[in-house]
């Protein structure tokens, strides 16, 4: 069976189980290995990408759902060389370690800081409760994230 | 990687077509809603199934309408959409806690209200659990047509449901009072509550507790509603400790299902606790409000 999607803005055709992961398709057939493996269960959020716009766990799309749609993975988020706001707080604070967890979050937090521009602490947090680190303690990446609105001359 | 299975995902575009693939049971879909919990069968070593039917494009299970005497709930709305559909209705502050809370926010995204409650298997639905506190009614359709039944019945007729069922919406009447939904979590989020109680109820303004209904989910293999607690409390003046009280000596009444979070004891014996807050919850909105 033949799936049409749009990866990274560029058109792309799957040939294959249409009952397979989208995770499991942009790592084994696609190569972009960015959004990573690891509960394979919609625990973690490793592995969320942005489909039709939405922050979403690839774990747990068949790609046989995603005919016709767009995904954006961490390769394709921000133009070669050049970091969103996320991801340029992030490494500002200096806040990454083992980086397993980073992908998916920069996923998860570049589209939430779309539709929340003015986060309190609390709203990060929440917001990233579907997002397992293992070695920051989190703080961090809230002091990091907080400074974006901080920034922007934003909070409060 | 399925590399040599040919797997299918069909796509039924109305109501009556996903009924007649369903009766065809040489193909044998799974109707897929979210796929939440579809997806994730190899990792509960089930087999995956060899072809799913998505819903997504049946319209018919799409919608949210809240009328004078009843509210609708189409089976795809997800938890998301749910608990953004429910702000600003007090009344229902419980079902909209357990559509916010629930997962995380990319599995709210898309797990959906008719697979919270279709999951056979799944102990933990915060959804369905607070629906029951709501005496909620579901409307299947299938080949021998549509018809409409208590959640409660639903919920234990999973087993025995005809294959080519879907669940295409939740009926809630329109009740006075108020509505809460506590869960206990290992952690505060992410993870499948260890035991749920959801409660609704009408306080009047001498604090007697009238039209009580608890719901508990997680403890057992099915959720279900503590009519002996209802019955007990019913007419009685909310006092936290003898509601607690009560629960203690009633929860006899639950076998607690074992499981690597929690031993099935642990879970009934966080039930009187839970219920107390639950109710203290309704009280202080009725208060705030
Ligand atoms: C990491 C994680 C944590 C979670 N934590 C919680 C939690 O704490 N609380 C909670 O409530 N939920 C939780 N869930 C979500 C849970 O999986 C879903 O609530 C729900 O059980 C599945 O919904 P779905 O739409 O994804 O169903 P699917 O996976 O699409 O389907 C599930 C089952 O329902 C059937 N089905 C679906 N829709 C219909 C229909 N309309 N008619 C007939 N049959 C149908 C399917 O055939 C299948 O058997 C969690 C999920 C994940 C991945
Ligand atoms: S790998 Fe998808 S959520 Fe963990
Ligand atoms: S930096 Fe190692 S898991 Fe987050």
């Amino acid at each position: 069976m033949a799936i049409r999607l749009t990866i990274n803005g560029e058109k792309q055709v799957f040939h294959g189980d249409p009952r397979t992961s989208l995770l499991e398709v942009l790592r084994d057939t696609f190569r972009l290995t960015g959004a990573k493996d690891v509960c394979g269960e919609g625990f973690c959020g490793t592995c969320n990408v942005h489909i039709n716009g939405e922050a979403l766990p690839a774990c747990l799309r068949p790609i046989g759902m995603l005919e016709g749609a767009e995904v954006t993975t961490i390769e394709g988020l921000s133009p070669m060389g050049t970091f969103n706001a996320v991801q340029a707080a992030l490494e500002k604070h200096d806040v990454v370690q083992c980086g397993m967890c980073f992908p998916g979050l920069v996923m998860t937090m570049s589209k939430f800081f779309e539709t929340n521009s003015n986060p309190s602490r609390a709203e990060i947090k929440s917001a990233m409760t579907g997002n397992l680190c293992r070695c920051t303690g989190y703080e961090l990446i809230v002091d990091a994230l907080a400074s974006i609105a901080h920034e922007r001359g934003l909070v409060q | 990687m399925r590399e040599e299975e040919t797997g299918e995902v069909y796509f039924a575009n109305s109501l009556d077509e996903a009924i007649s693939i369903l009766s065809d049971r040489e193909r044998s879909l799974v109707p897929i809603a979210g796929g939440t919990w579809l997806m994730r069968s190899e990792k509960r070593k089930e087999a995956l199934a060899p072809g799913f039917l998505a819903l997504s494009n049946v319209s018919e299970l799409r919608g949210f309408h809240m009328e004078s005497n009843q509210i609708s709930i189409g089976a795809l709305t997800t938890h998301h959409d749910l608990g953004v559909a429910l702000e600003g209705s007090p009344e229902l502050f419980g079902l909209a806690d357990a559509a916010r809370i629930s997962a995380t926010p990319g599995v709210r995204r898309l797990a959906t209200v008719g697979g919270n409650i279709c999951t056979d298997g799944f102990h933990s639905p915060d959804i369905a659990t607070a629906l029951l506190a709501l005496d909620a009614q579901v409307e299947v359709a299938g080949a021998s047509g549509t018809s409409s039944l208590p959640l409660s019945e639903y919920l234990n007729s999973r087993k025995e449901r005809p294959l080519d069922e879907i669940l295409v919406r939740v009926m809630l009447p329109r009740m006075a009072g108020a509505t809460s939904h506590v869960r206990l979590t290992m952690k505060s989020s992410g993870d499948y509550p260890v035991a749920i109680v959801s409660v609704g109820a009408v306080i009047s303004s001498t604090s007697v507790l009238t039209d009580l209904r608890v719901a508990i989910g997680s403890v057992e293999e099915t959720p279900r509603r503590w009519t002996a607690l209802e019955d007990a409390l019913e007419g009685q003046v909310f006092r936290p400790e003898e509601c607690k009280s009560q629960a203690r000596d009633l929860s006899v009444d639950f076998n607690g299902r074992d499981a690597v979070d929690a031993p099935g004891s642990y879970r009934v014996s966080v039930l009187p606790h839970l219920v107390q807050s639950a109710l203290a919850s309704i009280f202080n909105q009725k208060r705030g409000g």
